[in-house]
């Protein structure tokens, strides 16, 4: 019987902790289900509509997200001494076919947002025209009027949880988009 | 996983922290030759009797609180039965500034460890568990889209807001589980041989909770992380320890280690299992009533790895390394005053799954990084040269330089052209190669003033260069001083450690050694701050107490420092006073 015990201590104890070890091991998590599909914006359309007439359109796209294929990206033309009302749109357009209007939601949580419009050579400032639901600046829809011709650029962002009583609202928050045009005027 | 993330450990158990350098670092593997750090658990009881402690400790700084205990029991006699429970609790919130708080930076960690043993003559086995878990808050201002949010940050010099203090933790935020069981059992030879069996699997999983999706509602509970994955490993080593002569000591071993990594959400990188198998062999030669020591130590390493890719991917997804390391020192005893040490080893290190496979925008550091799955592995020549000096009760200084040249240095190339995205242009950095090289000096000493006083003195000085492109490497450590004077009291009980107080000054030089055009901004100012530390025993009747008061940073100075990367946002955390008390406990 000691012989017994002896052999026990010697030999099952060793093993049994092993076969914690192994079975401990079993029970792997490995569900691989991938949680929700994270949402992207792939394009930024811009709307030009002039007092009268058909309205432009020009885009900004990088359909398969950052790195692989190039962003394509539109040359935005506008006609000289003219104004403009200019409307932002963001899309997901990553599923072929199927074209998801994010606008909604930024205009849904208007607070938390900020269209912000920055411009170099003869390119005119945008003029914000809309307001979030604290009577804030909010920037979907703005006004552009145009003098003399003149070529240029136009960057669009869209700031996430900027702070908009800040003295410059456009240098806080967090860049969601940041996407820059180059511009002729006619 | 990063240069953000350090590995998780307990400080109320690692009771042993070590260095270990030269031929024993062999063991530990491949990459290990420039040295290894093991912080281990004090070991189980072989007494007869139950002992314990409590430690409390509370820091100022982020008005944090740990609690941190453990009983431990052992039976002696025949059986040598012992075991021990560990708990530690630490709650932290916002951490301060000298100017204004850090938003979301609490920390909320749990961590519980059992061990059992048993000896009996010969044989000695231990089985120990260790769970532990963290949640630890992401700096806010640190959450940011691109690189104008970057520069502006950069602009401002501080975060938006001043903060203010909570213990809540919000997005960003990170929570980590990391369980750890071991086995080893031991077997006792004969003139100190000893051959050791150790068996491991650890579990690590980490999700990650953003701070936004791009656009829609944030999920109101953490029910839903943004990135989850795990990482699970095994470990086998067999470890023999024997004398071969007289003077020969000898110590073989082989180890082996399998690793599976599992997304299960959000794809940082993919999945892949790795089996990495190596052998050693370490020899140590102490010629009798020679003032000389010889040793030496080599071992082989096979790594595989098995990457799993959609089968839309032409990337390849099999890689096999392959190599041999080893070190060689030579130890000349100058009879009770001095040892000199020379050391010189080879070492390498396959390429990470980072390196070889990351695609994507890094956000912490607003760069695409790309990776290369043609990369070798890293080969390094370390050299070093140590005189270490001693007088009993008087002087204890050691000065090492050493020189290491790494060929085939992993590190992130940046590109001439930016990467254009809806979020804005990305700088591009590329998994590259080069031949590096680092030099440096580590000088410590402590001399005894009198009975009472003593200065010590630890200076650590390094010069690190990319030798193919003829330019400093970016994010090495500046110039670094730190000088000491303690004052020792009179001990309460004999036996005991003396009561003493001891003032450092640390000084930081600026990093006037970077490359051109690589960085957001020049690396920061340098500066001199303050610790301050107090420690005593205390006897409640006939119970010891332990006291200690340490303030960091006394002189509540504001500095960034270069290495780490939120100091784009934000400076370094101000005057933190801590306070500590452990009473142990014995039957």
């Amino acid at each position: 019987m000691k012989n017994n015990n002896n052999m026990i201590s010697r030999y099952l104890l060793p093993l049994l902790a092993l076969g914690v070890l192994a079975t401990a091991g079993c029970n792997k998590d490995d569900d691989d289900t991938g949680g929700d599909p994270q949402e992207l914006i792939t394009t930024v359309q811009l709307e030009f509509s002039p007092a009268s007439g058909t309205p432009l359109t020009f885009s900004f796209k990088d359909v398969d997200g950052i790195g692989g294929s190039a962003p394509v990206v539109d040359n935005i033309a506008l006609s000289a001494n003219a104004a403009y009302t200019l409307r932002v749109k963001f899309l997901d357009e990553s599923q072929a076919g199927n074209v998801d209007d994010i606008t909604a939601e930024v205009s849904g949580e208007s607070a938390a947002h900020l269209v912000c419009f920055d411009t170099e050579g003869g390119v005119p400032l945008p003029a914000v025209q809309d307001t979030d639901t604290n009577g804030k600046p909010l920037g979907l829809v703005s006004q552009v009027v145009t003098t003399a011709a003149g070529i240029g650029k136009l960057t669009v962002s869209l700031k996430h949880e900027p702070d908009k009583g800040a003295a410059a609202p456009c240098n806080t928050g967090e860049t969601d988009v940041e996407v820059t045009f180059d511009v002729t005027i006619l | 996983m990063g240069v953000e993330h350090a590995p998780e450990v307990d400080p109320y158990l690692a009771e042993k922290i070590s260095v270990i350098k030269g031929a024993a670092s062999v063991r530990y593997g491949p990459e290990a030759l420039g040295g290894v750090i093991l912080t281990e658990p004090r070991e189980l009881p072989t007494r007869r009797g139950i002992g314990g402690a409590i430690t409390l400790a509370g820091l100022s700084n982020g008005r944090t609180g740990a609690a941190s205990g453990f009983v431990e029991a052992a039976t002696g006699g025949k059986w040598g039965l012992s075991g021990r429970l560990q708990g530690t609790l630490k709650r932290g919130g916002n951490l301060q500034t000298p100017d204004y708080f850090l938003a979301n930076t609490g920390i909320l960690e749990r961590h519980i460890s059992w061990a059992v043993g048993a000896q009996r003559e010969r044989w000695q086995t231990e089985l120990y568990y260790a769970n532990f878990y963290s949640r630890l808050g992401i700096f806010r201002d640190a959450h940011i889209g691109n690189v104008t949010d970057i520069d502006n940050a950069i602009e401002r010099g501080r975060p938006l807001e001043d903060g203010e203090f909570t213990y809540e933790l919000e997005r960003p935020q990170q929570r980590i589980l990391h369980e750890l069981l071991k086995w080893r059992t031991t077997y006792r030879f004969d003139q100190g041989g000893k051959l050791a069996l150790q068996l491991s699997r650890q579990f690590n999983r980490r999700q990650e909770f953003d701070a936004h999706r791009l656009y829609g509602p944030l999920p109101t509970g953490f029910d839903d992380p943004d990135m989850e994955f795990e990482l699970t490993t095994y470990t086998t080593g067999l470890d023999w320890e024997y004398v071969a002569f007289k003077r020969l000591r000898n110590q073989v071993g082989l180890n082996y280690m399998g690793q599976r990594n599992t997304t299960d959400r959000g794809g940082l990188i993919p999945n892949y299992t790795a089996h990495t198998g190596g052998a050693y062999w370490i020899s140590r030669w102490q010629p009798f009533e020679s003032p000389w020591q010889l040793e030496g130590g080599a071992r082989y390493d096979l790594k595989g790895m098995e990457v799993d890719l959609p089968q839309s991917d032409s990337l390849p997804t099999r890689f096999d390394f392959s190599s041999a390391s080893g070190t060689l020192g030579l130890i000349y005893q100058i009879a009770g005053v001095a040892q000199l040490r020379f050391n010189v080893a080879s070492a390498w290190r396959a390429p990470n799954i980072n390196e070889l496979y990351s695609d994507g925008v890094h956000h912490s550091t607003a760069s695409y990084e790309k990776g290369d799955t043609g990369l070798q592995p890293e080969r390094a020549i370390n050299s070093s040269l140590t005189l270490e000096w001693t007088r009993k009760g008087k002087l204890k200084a050691s000065l090492s330089a050493y020189y290491n040249r790494i060929n085939d240095f992993i590190f992130l190339l940046p590109q001439a052209e930016y990467v254009l995205s809806i979020r804005g242009p990305f700088p591009a950095f590329q998994y590259t190669q080069t031949d590096a090289r680092l030099m440096g000096l580590d000088w410590n000493a402590t001399l005894d003033l009198s009975d009472h006083w003593s200065v010590n003195s630890l200076v650590s000085l390094l010069r690190a260069r990319d030798l193919t492109q003829d330019q400093p490497l970016i994010f090495m450590p500046s110039d670094r001083f730190e000088h000491g004077l303690t004052y020792r009291f009179k001990p309460l009980r004999e036996a005991d450690e003396a009561p003493f107080i001891n003032l450092t000054m640390i000084n930081i030089l600026r990093q006037s050694r970077v490359p051109e055009g690589l960085d957001y901004s020049s690396p920061p100012a340098g500066h001199t701050r303050f610790n301050f530390e107090a420690g005593m025993r205390w006897y409640w009747g006939r119970q010891p107490i332990d006291i200690g008061v340490a303030v960091f940073n006394l002189s509540n100075t504001n500095y960034r420092e270069y290495l780490n990367r939120f100091r784009y946002y934000a400076h370094e955390t101000g005057r933190n006073i801590t306070f500590r008390i452990k009473v142990p406990l014995g039957i």
